[in-house]
């Protein structure tokens, strides 16, 4: 079974991806089991960018696994402000 | 030796130049500040009179051709706080002052009451006292105009406005950019109200100075120089992001978390944050063909700036950054840009905290003064402050009055000082730092939300809150130092960046520090100002959160704040 995410990008990643629509997120469908390093691989975008992978209010590692369903947002990391 | 101290004595009107004593040698900004009020202000003085006194000092590195070196420290005892405090700014005027070879200004005694005065230094660096009675009660982007009409468009303004005169405790020094607006504040602590206490309305600087303190070794520095800009550049946050969004960029991630203290920390989430978020704003700027990647500050590489602008395109304020953001929409409930830039140009104008105001104006909505989420409330409420009306200059006076006022608990301040866009129960480690830092709750001195954005550290935790608070305020007290910005430092702390700035600051004052000198320094400065707090009659038990972060659990995570008190105490036991 895939898993079908709707993956909201933050800060200069939208720039990435021209057709990027923030309403209705960018469409990702990923094997079952698909983990965060597996979703930043689908959408092409390296993790040396400090990538920060998020959903339902909790900041996820790389080896966490994504649900269906689940709300994900990706941000890049800021130290302060 | 061109290095000096400008004495300004406000009762006798009189100013003299003297040599840096070799105590204060290596000291800049902060440390500077601190060192000095730590040495001659009496801890227990009324900050409001003649006893305290108000020293601005630009960074160690400032007026030198290092990029983002811009920051002046203004240092006194805080009438917000009753501690030692140091609240810096942007703009030009640390760059100016650097140019002048000026160590730090300090200013003395106190004028009579009802009088006003302005200091000005041009760019051959003679001093003067002037009348300023004409801008008696004049708002900061008139005063600054008028400022630069009569010295010359080339002069760096420091001022006050109304809020300053009526000595509130949130009152700010502005200080202008590089397009000569009064936008960016020493806002923390009230140092507003000290200058007009001191009965000084504005301090301007003439631009072009050319007696800076020789560079000792100006090959290596033009060298570490460059090696500096490149890290920079190079760093995704300084380099990519920053341009970009701005300390704006902070709304998004901070609400993912759920750390983003609403409807005066009731919430972590703000209904509608996406409305107020970076991406948001710099869409809308855009649009509307206002600046985004703008520059504030002198010799900026960042650009983190922007200029917010109405549907006609027309100026509203600049720059709408992070903390405001959240202080006048997330802690008020108002998810809507135009009306919190509104709110910033209007704080800025009338001289006083965004943060400290913002969080007033939401101890009062959550009083049931008004709605939260009323706009157009929330901006009258600010516009009395100028007015001088009686709720007016209890807002004014910062979140405790309102809170006072209104027989409210759920202030969320620390010594007084308005807790930053961090809630401490979401994210632990900003609670030590609220805690702890002996300037009252702080959003730069030791801010833990990289770590938890890195995945170094779980936010909801007390494991390895302290360590990381501790860490980042002795790094921060050390960096605050030197002028350079945050925004630039976070490029600067390790690997090559931190390499080239170490030598820069080496080749600039001739001196041999190695890395282990960097958190030396932060101790220093750090020890000095928790000696002062000390004498003032500060105790450990004054380093605690309000009691409501650790009864009250705060959605979506429901966790409250759990740093025990014994860890707590150790944070800066040195």
């Amino acid at each position: 079974m895939a898993v079908e995410l709707s993956v909201r990008l933050y800060g200069t990643l939208r720039e990435r991806f021209p057709s990027y629509c923030h309403s209705e997120g960018q469409r990702v469908v990923l094997p079952d089991n698909a983990t965060v390093e597996d979703l930043l691989g689908a959408l092409g975008i390296a993790r040396s960018d400090v990538l920060v992978v998020s959903t339902n209010g909790r900041i996820l590692k790389a080896d966490d696994t994504i649900r269906s369903g689940d709300g994900v947002n990706i941000f890049q990391s800021i130290l302060g402000g | 030796m061109a290095v000096k101290f400008l004495r300004v004595n406000m009762t006798e009107k009189r100013i003299v130049a003297e040599d840096v004593p070799e105590e204060y040698r290596f000291l800049g900004g902060r440390g500077l500040t601190s060192i000095m009020i730590n040495a001659e202000v009496p801890p227990k003085c009324d900050p409001l009179g003649p006893e305290n006194k108000l020293i601005f000092a630009p960074g160690l590195l400032s007026g030198t051709p290092l990029v983002n070196t811009s920051r002046i420290s203004i240092g006194a005892k805080s009438p917000l706080t009753g501690t030692i405090k140091e609240s810096n700014a942007g703009g030009t005027a640390a760059a100016d002052l650097g140019h002048l070879g000026i160590t730090a200004v300090i200013v003395e005694g106190q004028a009579p009451e009802g009088e006003l005065c302005l200091l000005r230094i041009n760019k051959q660096g003679e001093a003067q006292l002037l009348a300023a009675q004409d801008y008696k009660g004049m708002k900061t982007y008139e005063l600054t105009k008028n400022m630069r009409s009569r010295f010359g468009e080339k002069n760096s303004v420091l001022c006050i406005g109304p809020a300053g005169e009526y000595q509130l405790r949130s009152a700010s020094i502005q200080t202008t950019d590089v397009d000569g607006r009064p936008c960016r504040a020493a806002g923390r602590g009230g140092l507003g109200a000290v200058m007009g206490a001191k009965g000084l309305k504005a301090f301007v600087v003439e631009q072009g100075g050319k007696s800076a303190d020789a560079i000792v070794n100006p090959e290596a520095f033009k060298e570490a120089a460059r090696a500096v800009a490149k890290a920079i550049k190079a760093h995704p946050m300084s380099g990519s992001m920053m341009p970009a969004l701005g300390t704006a960029g902070l709304v998004a991630p901070v609400n993912a978390m759920g750390a983003f203290p609403s409807y005066n920390a009731r919430k972590g989430i703000l209904d509608d944050w996406e409305k107020i978020s970076g991406e948001a704003m710099a869409e809308i700027i855009q649009k509307r063909g206002g600046k985004t990647a703008h520059v504030g500050c002198a010799q900026c590489i960042i650009h983190c700036s922007n200029e917010f602008v109405d549907e006609q395109g027309k100026y509203v304020t600049s720059s709408l950054e992070y903390e405001t953001i959240w202080a006048m929409g997330g802690m008020t409930g108002v998810a809507d840009l135009d009306t919190i830039a509104r709110l910033d140009f209007l704080c800025d104008d009338i001289g006083v905290d965004t943060m400290n105001t913002g969080v007033a104006v939401a101890v009062a909505l959550d009083s049931g003064y008004r709605q939260f989420g009323d706009g157009a409330a929330v901006i009258e409420m600010v516009e009395e402050i100028a007015r001088g009306t009686a709720f007016g200059r209890i807002l004014g006076n910062g979140p405790v009055a309102v809170g006072k006022y209104f027989n409210n608990p759920r202030v969320p301040v620390v010594k007084g000082q308005s807790i930053a866009a961090y809630d401490p129960r979401a994210m632990q480690g900003n609670g030590v730092t609220y805690a702890t830092c002996p300037m009252g709750a702080d959003h730069t001195a030791g801010n833990v939300v990289g770590e938890y954005l890195e995945q170094k550290l779980d936010p909801l935790k007390a494991e390895g809150q302290v360590e990381a608070s501790r860490n980042l305020q002795i790094g921060v007290a050390a960096v605050d130092c030197t002028g350079m910005c945050f925004m630039a430092a976070v490029a600067l702390v390790s690997g090559e960046g931190g390499e080239a700035f170490l030598k820069a600051i080496n080749a600039k004052l001739g001196s041999q520090l190695g890395p282990e000198d960097i958190p030396t320094l932060g101790i220093r400065v750090l020890k000095a100002e928790r000696k002062f707090n000390k004498r003032a009659g500060f105790t450990e038990a004054d380093d605690r959160l309000p009691q409501f972060f650790y009864q009250e659990p705060l959605p979506p995570h429901n966790t409250i704040f759990s740093v025990s008190d014994a860890d707590i105490d150790r944070t800066l036991a040195f």
